[in-house]
């Protein structure tokens, strides 16, 4: 029988994440609550906080043969997200915790299970009129539910090869390079470390890390300084990655919807 | 007589009420006090609003419009049922509440230091859209 490790990894911001190796033959609802019980992270405070992962379930379901995803919301096109006009999709979930995160409503592990195959042809739909460049996800944290994510990628590039693929996530590259992310899902650190390989080979620009409030922004697409946006390949340059951009939709019902950087307030 | 009919907004500035309202090409009264609206037939009516579209401007059997402040700052809109049957309804409504919008954000968000960058105009499924694209700095 494979051991139960949990292992807890600080970085020098005092963030944390976990590894749960061993506890994949838990439900995932199982996992969390070992998590939450026995997770502890010292961070560079002193404090001794307990990492919790309120009302988590297992989003790798299937409806039918269909995989489901946690879905925020998804927008057919905006300019404030990566090279050109892009559809975004933001996924729903996120235990990081980074404080005074821009997105709160999308922290919690509950909302629209939503099957990846609808979520791409929504997308299409949205988009017929209007072509786009490619699709960026964000969240929430994307890489939390990594296995929907992959074949979210999929189901996109079915449709349409010519579509480029833009990722923000919170946590760095050697995090997921080793495998040291959670997942709501049960793959094991072996696993998790392989679905980022593919999801990698796929992309073509990622923003990676944590959102640091105390370290402003000044390269595109990052909301804070310690955070990276990485090439995957030679597709873009970094010339073509606009300065930070806040882009503000106005519904003919008067609904409002930001999105990008809003790094000086929010102005609604 | 014509049934008035409250309808709630999340219009709560009066500037840009009334500079959305002048955009769709009306001349609203603006009364601090509010003041009584009118009926088509020159009668007045018991409501009573803070801004005012006069019927004179809508159509020969219209009511005025009227934007009544409300106890949570914001405005509810006085509309009466049979100008709501010829297009002065939710729908027009929320033309005014988008006009408004957007001229609140931009107002905003140019105080707060982001510089305008842009606006789209896009048609959707569910409706026209209007994009606003700000720089940080």
């Amino acid at each position: 029988m494979q051991a139960k490790t949990i292992t807890v990894v600080i970085d020098e911001n005092g963030n944390s994440t976990i590894d749960l190796s061993g506890f994949h033959d838990n439900s995932c609802a199982k996992v969390a609550e070992i998590s939450a019980a026995a997770t502890a992270s010292r961070r560079n405070t002193g404090r001794l906080l307990i990492t919790r992962v309120p009302g988590v379930r297992n989003s790798n379901r299937r409806a039918g043969r269909r995989r489901v995803m946690l879905l925020h919301a998804s927008t057919a096109a905006s300019r404030a997200n990566g090279p050109g006009l892009r559809a975004v999709v933001w996924f729903q979930g996120c235990s990081l915790q980074c404080a005074n995160c821009f997105n709160p409503a999308t922290h919690p592990f509950e909302g629209r299970h939503v099957p990846t195959s609808e979520v791409a042809e929504a997308v299409f739909q949205a988009t017929a009129t209007q072509p786009i460049d490619g699709i960026t996800f964000s969240g929430g944290e994307p890489m939390q539910q990594a296995a929907d994510l992959l074949e979210l990628i999929e189901e996109f590039r079915n449709r349409d090869r010519r579509l480029s693929f833009g990722l923000f996530t919170g946590y760095t590259e050697r995090e997921l390079g080793s495998g040291r992310y959670f997942c709501v899902s049960r793959e094991a650190g072996e696993q998790r470390r392989n679905l980022w390989y593919r999801i990698r080979e796929r992309l073509d620009f990622a923003v990676m890390g944590r959102y640091n409030q105390h370290r402003p922004a000044s390269a595109p697409l990052c909301s804070s300084g310690n955070q990276r946006l990485r090439l995957f390949n030679s597709r873009y340059e970094m010339r073509d990655f606009a300065p930070l951009q806040m882009e503000i939709t106005i519904a003919d019902s008067g609904l409002v919807h930001l999105t990008g950087f809003p790094i000086l307030g929010n102005p609604l | 007589m014509s049934k008035y009919l409250e309808c709630n907004t999340v219009l709560g500035d009066r500037k840009f009420l009334v500079a959305a309202l002048a955009e769709l090409g009306y001349h609203p009264e603006v009364h601090p006090d509010g003041a009584a609206l009118f009926g088509y037939e020159g009668r007045e009516r018991p409501e009573r609003a803070h801004v005012i579209i006069r019927r004179k401007e809508l159509s020969p059997a219209s009511n005025d419009i009227g934007f009544a402040r409300s106890a949570d700052g914001r405005f509810v809109a006085l509309l009466s049922e049979y100008d709501q049957q010829i297009g002065y309804d939710r729908k027009w409504l929320g033309k005014v509440q988008q006009i408004y919008k957007e001229k609140q954000t931009i107002a905003t968000a140019r105080a707060k230091g982001y510089v305008f960058q842009g606006r789209d105009v896009v048609q959707t499924a569910s409706g026209q859209q209007i994009r606003l694209r700000f720089s940080v700095r």
